[in-house]
């Protein structure tokens, strides 16, 4: 019975895929999967991104799935099928915010029902999302530039990260050319030397702390107090991190810095002060804001992700699947995983579809921005520019406090960055 | 020093690099690669890592000792040493092309314009088909750049899991990285694929009564030994730990502190993950309070045996038993051989094997178990207040199973589930109730059978009808009614019963 009420609930939704397919497919006019020319068609101002929110179409289908434990499951409905040349937004949803519903202002779907639903309802009618130039650098050594090189037998690379800095500034790891870049209004205001050229990750706090990450040369957590300090060193090595090169990502709190292992664990590697801990306590997955939850995302099959969740202060938390995002091509890598304000997580996806015969050709290639709501329920689905560079960033996606996305773009001139208010 | 570095820097030398290697390819030839498998490259590379990038050149030593340095930017950098390798050289030396070489002889025979647009001694394949000890390469379209790393495996994220030579400021690294889509995957020529290990791994976890459905308490510590393979310690905090090992069964056996050891035995497929978690129950204090038999309710260990001609009751008393003389020798649970009395009955979270012994379940097991009550007709909520009835047939989905003992107990291990259980007693209507139960996990069902009629049978009768001493009550019963007689047809009909449920069980697993 579970069996058949599985398969009806999957035809449901290839129905309703199917039904959206044509619309969004229509309404993105893609060409090679819909990647978008990079640099030169790009305006310098204001340009509408090809972004759907949880369309059905070639991106695939987003499910919340049930929590395993402590969710609340009031009885839910299904919502009605859509007309032909509508495009609609459907989830598998499971379960509810308050009242049962999204919840999230401004935004009208109803994707979110009752355990098991499958929920169609028409688009809101609220523009697409909108992408704005933050700023655009030109590549080289000079003041206003940022470094990159791909040179003859050796790794290519670009800058590596970037931060969300305090007032809207933003910081780029310029580790190319020994230094970050602080962007202002557009421009580069100031830099900080860095000690080397490898590091690849940077965070700086409202403090205007900032931390630097050297996962593989020199193996350490460089830690710049404030303007005219000394640079501090910590070991990244140790429990919790076997090795450097396993790190994935560099979070800067209140009470030190945290190290992720392998898209797994946290390990804080220096105290409040920027000094090595020694204790080096580790923590599950990446903590929300509010430091209520825990969370961890995975690929899940070749073409879907899962995104898991746990309680942050029970020592004996169950760990719940808050979403299983599912997308049209095969997922390649996950590129980011961010949390941010309401409960927002963001996550983020490279898609890569390949001839199945040599040489393999590229047929598509796709980013995705995920934005889900604090119950899993997906609340946007972004497209974001696919880079030609060889050069890949550390960490290329951010999400602000307000929802909104940062995309580093490597063109062929110059990097970007992009900010996507959803 | 053997040195056949084809670099080409423009269009030019690109074309006469090709040139070169038309030469090369026939010198090449009559030195193909040899077998290797793929644990044998990434062994090479290992030995690389640490090294320092050394453009244009490929040799390391084994004993991590005179790392050499590199500085400034290449190919204009300056190299001190006498070891390292840049990208190419560094995969060529690990997948020893095109001919066997020593790591620590110095050797630069393919650049990456060569691995890509060239297949002397590899071949492309699908990004999503690259295994361990692939590369994947890419070269730009000015000719000027590329890159080439050897693929290990991925991660949670489907990041890469590289080893590469990766630039002057960085040396020969071992890293997880992701990759665009200018990349290509090859493999090499003449990889034995006979036999690749397989991971063995889990997490060790506490035993919430629930099995594998609830792993929240993992035991970080926890020694993990496997049969003749070696131990490793649960890491922290996930409680994870794993082994490489060559396809085949291996029994994995988990302690901690705290805990009762704990085992399993799993499969290992070739190049694949293997899981293989296991949870442990936590260690307890017997409590036999207010027993004189049969086992304890907390861990199940023994609390006394009663004297020749009693039999032990679910609350541990021993009552006198008329006309036959029960022997429960080397058993503690299940029914004896003799009269067909009950021995005890084991702990919620073990079941009692033929033998007559409690045994844990197996990871696809779960465990059903009750008493068969008899309840006045419309009766609902908690049953267990009605007084039981020996001898009841209980029937799975349809299917009669066994009869109830003496105290109206039985027990059936099966696949996780739900299942609909139906109890009958001669002189009772029939009752149903529903039960579910997970992997690993148990489930206390009470089946009501109800009194009819104007006459209310005895609620407690001190024998079920129709059978006397050496009547079947605690076994099962496979077909309808009750099987009586011979001491042989009893542990026939057992054994029959036991095997009927387990591969019952294993016929729901394979659903």
């Amino acid at each position: 019975m579970r069996a058949y009420l599985t398969k009806s609930l999957l035809l449901l939704g290839a129905v309703a895929v199917a039904a959206g397919a044509a619309a969004a497919l229509g309404s993105d006019g893609l060409g090679r999967g819909g990647g978008e020319p990079v640099a030169a068609a790009l305006p310098d101002g204001d340009a509408p991104l090809q972004g759907v929110r949880g369309t059905t179409g070639s991106p695939g289908t987003s499910r919340a799935i049930p929590a395993l434990q402590g969710a609340s499951r009031p009885a839910g409905k299904v919502g009605q099928v859509g007309q032909a040349g509508q495009t609609w937004q459907a989830g598998l949803a499971g379960r509810t915010g308050p009242g049962g519903q999204a919840g999230q202002a401004g935004h009208s779907a109803s994707a979110v029902y009752a355990r098991g639903a499958i929920a169609l309802s028409p688009p809101s009618p609220a523009a697409a999302p909108r992408r704005e130039l933050v700023f655009r650098l030109r590549w080289g050594s000079g003041p206003e530039e940022l470094g990159y090189r791909t040179p003859e037998e050796a790794a290519p690379e670009g800058p590596m990260s970037f931060a969300l800095g305090p007032s809207g500034s933003i910081w780029v790891l310029d580790q190319v050319n020994f230094r970050v870049q602080v962007v202002e209004q557009g421009r580069v205001a100031r830099s900080v030397p860095l000690p080397n050229d490898s590091y690849q990750d940077i965070a700086v706090d409202g403090r205007g702390r900032l931390a630097v990450l050297d996962r593989l040369a020199l193996r350490h957590v460089a830690w710049l107090e404030g303007a005219g300090q000394a640079w501090r060193f910590a070991g990244i090595e140790g429990p919790g991190m076997p090795e450097g090169g396993g790190a994935t990502a560099l979070f800067l709190e209140t009470d030190g810095a945290w190290l992720e292992w392998s898209h797994q664990h946290l390990v804080r590697v220096t105290d409040a002060r920027g000094l090595p801990d020694l204790a080096r306590p580790q923590r599950w997955g990446r903590m929300t804001p509010d430091g209520q939850r825990l969370v961890r995302a995975a690929r899940a099959g070749s073409h879907g992700a899962i995104l898991l969740a746990r309680d942050s202060r029970a020592a004996r938390a169950g760990v719940e699947v808050l979403a299983r995002p599912s997308f049209g091509r095969p997922l390649t890598y996950l590129t980011a995983l961010c949390t941010g304000g309401a409960g927002r997580v963001l996550l983020g996806a490279h898609l890569i579809e390949h001839g199945s015969a040599a040489p393999f050709p590229v047929i598509a290639e796709e980013a995705w921005a995920l934005v889900l709501g604090p119950v899993g329920q997906e609340e946007h689905r972004v497209k974001l520019p696919v880079s030609q560079s060889p050069a890949t960033p550390f960490q290329g996606i951010r999400m602000a406090p307000d929802g909104a996305i940062y995309h580093l773009l490597y063109e062929d001139r110059g990097a970007s960055l992009w900010r996507v208010r959803p | 020093m053997t040195r056949l570095t084809l670099r080409p820097l423009g269009f030019v030398t690109a074309f006469a690099a090709s040139l070169l290697a038309l030469g090369l390819g026939a010198e090449a030839a009559l030195a193909a690669p040899p077998a290797m498998t793929r644990e044998q490259i990434i062994d090479r590379a290992v030995y690389g890592v640490g090294y320092s990038y050394w453009w244009g050149h490929g040799c390391w030593r084994t004993d991590g000792q005179s790392l050499g340095s590199c500085s400034g930017s290449c190919p204009s950098c300056t190299h001190t040493g006498s070891y390292g390798a840049d990208c190419s050289g560094y995969v060529a030396k690990a997948w020893q092309v095109p001919s066997e070489i020593a790591l620590t002889t110095d050797s630069h025979p393919y650049s990456t314009y060569n691995f890509r647009w060239e297949s002397t001694w590899w071949s492309q394949v699908g990004w999503g088909d690259a295994k361990k000890a692939d590369a994947f390469v890419y070269r730009n379209s000015a000719n000027t750049g590329g890159h080439i790393i050897l693929y290990e495996s991925g991660d949670p994220w489907g990041s890469i899991w590289a080893y590469e030579a990766k630039g002057c400021s960085y040396g020969i690294v071992h890293n997880l990285k992701q990759l665009g889509s200018t990349y290509v995957a090859l493999r090499r020529d003449n990889l034995t694929e006979a036999p690749v290990n397989g991971n063995l791994l889990g997490v060790i976890f506490e035993d919430l009564g629930v099995g594998v459905a609830d792993m929240s308490v993992r035991l970080p510590g926890a020694q993990v030994e496997c049969a003749g393979q070696g131990t490793t310690t649960a890491g922290s905090p996930d409680g994870d730990w794993s082994f490489s090992l060559p396809p085949g069964s291996y029994t994995v056996t988990a302690s901690a502190a705290g805990y009762l050891p704990g085992s399993r035995t799993c499969q290992v497929l070739s190049g694949q993950d293997n899981w293989c978690s296991i949870g442990l129950f936590a260690e307890c204090a017997p409590d036999c309070s207010g027993r004189e038999c049969g086992l304890d309710p907390v861990c199940g260990q023994p609390c006394g045996t009663c004297a020749q001609g009693e039999v032990c009751t679910p609350a541990g008393s021993c009552e006198q038993l008329t006309g036959c003389a029960l022997d429960c020798t080397g058993r503690d649970c299940g029914p004896d051989p003799v009269c067909g009395e009950t021995c005890g009955v084991c702990p919620p979270q073990l079941w009692c094997n033929a033998a007559g012994n409690c045994e844990a379940m197996t990871i696809e097991d779960a465990k059903i178990y009750g008493y068969v009550v008899a309840a006045p007709e419309g009766a609902t909520g908690d049953l267990s207040g009605y007084p039981v009835v020996p001898g009841a047939l209980v029937s799975l989905d349809g299917v009669p199973m066994r009869e109830s003992d003496h105290f109206g107990y039985w027990e059936l291990i099966v696949a996780p589930g739900a299942y609909q259980l139906r109890a009958e007693a001669s002189g009772y209507d029939p009752g149903e109730t529903q039960c579910s139960v997970v992997a690993q996990g148990f489930t206390e069902c009470i089946i009501p059978v109800y009194t009819s009629g104007t006459e209310p049978p005895d609620p407690d009768p001190p024998d079920p009808p129709d059978q006397g001493p050496g009547a079947l009550r605690s076994g099962c019963a496979c077909g309808a009614g009750s099987a009586g007689g011979a001491l042989g047809g009893l542990l026939l009909i057992g054994m029959l019963c036991w095997l009927f449920v387990r591969a019952r069980a294993r016929e729901r697993r394979s659903i």
